[in-house]
């Protein structure tokens, strides 16, 4: 039984990894000083628990930059994972079914849009966490990175794609809806067949007079429990997890490549050793 | 004042009709609007006297082979174009110089400089211009009802799905060592069967020629604004005949334009395994106070039985009411001397956009838009 404790929770409510863990046989939520396990948000704290022998799931969103990431520590029979919730969503773990088991045939384009509301900057670790999807689904890092920002308060951006091959990607993060449901859809297009993840296709109905509102059929704690299920399996079974530091240093160092292109207004490349980006 | 409100009819000349007939065929939608001559110049090729012949004796009108011939004999006032690609422009110069109006499938053309002459001939004859469009479609009119209404605040950004998912000839990988690379114009003249000749011409043309119009009309009919400059990827993914004349069928765009609005574009031919009907084709718009999603391909209706044929459209558009408004529209323009939907430097300035995603498709760098 892995005993987890809830230090920093994060986006996502403390009830719904509860609910979650109860989905769970081999997964308790406990308080942080009981527990084997735990969540945590930022390098520093990530740290600190694995020199106390801790396993770790960091909060998505919590690293602020590639040489960051890279100072996370992972000591021998510890597990540190990415508390990446959108690898785990039902919707995207059907995507990457399809992906993996070759129906789509080699990938051809990805298109993700991630439209929250809140108004905050399109920052780096918020674009990470869509660019982590596309270098898992892609299963590389991409060559060419092209961007664009939008918004006085820097609430869009755009990220175009370039995978080596002929794959390509477009991501786009908005913070500009008003206030209520965001929105999320993401579509694969391989050689052979595609995938469309799309809350577009899963909208109810309500008729409360004028327009009908839309009623988005959501996807529950299946996220969280599919994230958990990992996450307790690679501390069992004493293996790395997936995603771990690795996937979190690639996505910040694409997200900062699209950071440098939206300032000089041309691509970036991936460079010679495959560690960094350049213009040119 | 509406076109229905002038009776005047004007009588149409179909100058070469050598793809799948849908221009014509809408042309003569709008009551205003007449067949009375299919024509040709007299020294092209058998294949295409025979399809402009077979056009005329399905719609029971003369085919006469030589243009200018056919408008002195027949009284027409609009030239409706749908030859090879690389013929649009020249025989839309030739027919705005003997005072007609035109209207032009898709492509403008597969060069810059042709699209300029259109411009040119257009303005010094004062004739209207129309491309071929999709911008009246039920989905595209609520969404500009949307976006003008305030719907969604002042718009910044547009992404344009537009995939079709057709096979095109033999998957790309198919050729064996000693087989020949496929003809761009044999397999054109073959694709007609099916309706997938889209890129008929001898000049080979990838999906952002093709089809690359529709979507950057739907964001230039929105936005209202010129692109600037494009970054683009192109891939010849799925088809052999695109591999072979080294263009793409899958591509994506962004798209910067003149009042700093953002556009992208997915677009490709995908295969017909990729999806149930013709393809996914969706507009996203972000605004400074909301978000719109809209499926281009609803309303539609869902028929399913058995024994169904497999190429059968399971989910089928209706309610389009496409070909009629966009005569609509040209009738206006003719009347008023506007100059309409999409005219011939709107036209001249999406096709400028498709040869800069073509160009930094090949450089890998952002281009100017021409």
């Amino acid at each position: 039984m892995l005993k987890l404790g809830l230090i920093d929770s994060g986006p996502t409510a403390a009830p719904d990894w509860q609910a979650a863990a109860d989905r769970l046989a081999d997964v308790t939520i406990v308080d942080a000083d009981a527990a084997d396990a735990v969540l945590v948000a930022g390098v520093d704290a990530a740290n600190q628990a694995t020199d106390v022998g801790r396993h770790v799931l960091l909060v998505p969103g919590s690293l602020g930059s590639s040489g960051e990431a890279a100072e996370l520590a992972a000591p021998d029979g510890i597990v540190v994972m990415l508390a990446a919730t959108g690898r785990f969503q039902p919707s995207i773990q059907e995507v990457q079914a399809a992906n993996s088991n070759g129906s789509l045939g080699p990938l051809g384009l990805l298109r993700i849009h991630r439209w929250l509301p809140g108004g905050d900057p399109v920052g780096i670790s918020c674009l990470a966490d869509q660019l982590d999807l596309a270098n898992w689904l892609f299963g590389t890092l991409p060559s060419e990175v092209y961007a664009v920002r939008r918004g006085e308060s820097g609430g869009y951006a755009h990220v175009h794609l370039g995978f080596p091959g002929d794959g390509m990607a477009l991501v786009d993060v908005a913070t500009t809806l008003p206030d209520g449901d965001d929105y999320y859809s993401l579509s694969l297009i391989g050689g052979d067949g595609s995938v469309y993840a799309d809350d577009h296709h899963n909208m109810h109905l309500l008729y409360a007079g004028g327009q009908p509102e839309a009623v988005r059929g959501g996807e529950g704690v299946s996220g969280l429990v599919n994230l958990l299920g990992e996450f307790a399996a690679a501390v069992s079974e004493g293996r790395v997890a997936d995603p771990g530091a690795t996937a979190a240093v690639e996505a910040l160092r694409v997200a900062e490549a699209a950071e440098r292109s939206i300032e000089a207004g041309a691509p970036l490349r991936l460079n010679a050793s495959g560690d960094g980006y350049e213009l040119g | 004042m509406s076109s229905a409100e002038n009776n005047t009819v004007f009588r149409c000349a179909v100058v070469s009709v050598v793809k799948h007939a849908y221009v014509p065929n809408g042309v003569v939608t709008h009551p205003r609007f007449d067949l009375v001559v299919v024509c040709d110049d007299a020294d092209q090729p058998d294949w295409v006297h025979e399809r402009n012949q077979l056009y005329a004796d399905e719609h029971g009108i003369p085919y006469v082979k030589g243009i200018e011939q056919a408008v002195a004999d027949h009284d027409v006032q609009v030239a409706v174009i749908s030859s090879e690609a690389e013929r649009h422009c020249d025989l839309a110069v030739r027919c705005a110089a003997l005072g007609l109006h035109v209207v032009q499938d898709k492509p403008m053309s597969n060069r810059i400089s042709e699209c300029d002459r259109v411009v040119a001939a257009v303005a010094e004859h004062d004739v209207r211009f129309m491309m071929w469009n999709r911008n009246f479609l039920p989905a595209l009119v609520e969404a500009r009802r949307v976006i003008d209404e305030g719907g969604i605040g002042k718009p910044y950004a547009f992404h344009v799905d537009f995939y079709f998912a057709k096979d095109s000839g033999p998957a790309r990988g198919s050729r064996g060592p000693d087989d020949p690379p496929i003809d761009w114009l044999e397999r054109q003249i073959e694709a007609h069967s099916d309706g997938s000749d889209g890129g008929v011409g001898v000049d080979p043309m990838g999906e952002l020629k093709i089809e690359g119009i529709y979507p950057l009309a739907y964001i230039q009919h929105l936005a209202g604004s010129r692109v600037e400059r494009v970054y683009a990827r192109t891939a010849s993914h799925f088809h052999q005949a695109n591999v072979d004349n080294d263009v793409e069928d899958l591509a994506t765009v962004t798209l910067e334009m003149a009042n700093g609005v953002i556009g992208t574009l997915c677009i490709g031919r995908i295969g017909a395994a990729s999806h149930p009907d013709i393809g996914e084709i969706k507009l996203h718009v972000l605004g400074e106070t909301g978000g719109l999603v809209i499926s281009e391909a609803r309303p539609e209706v869902s028929v399913y039985y058995r024994n169904q044929p497999s190429q059968e459209f399971r989910h089928r558009r209706m309610a389009i009411d496409l070909d009629f408004q966009l005569m609509e529209d040209f009738a206006g323009a003719i009347d008023s001397g506007g100059g309409g939907i999409l005219d011939a430097v709107t036209s001249r300035d999406i096709a400028a956009t498709v040869q800069a995603a073509v160009d930094s498709g090949k450089s890998g760098r952002v281009e100017e838009v021409a």
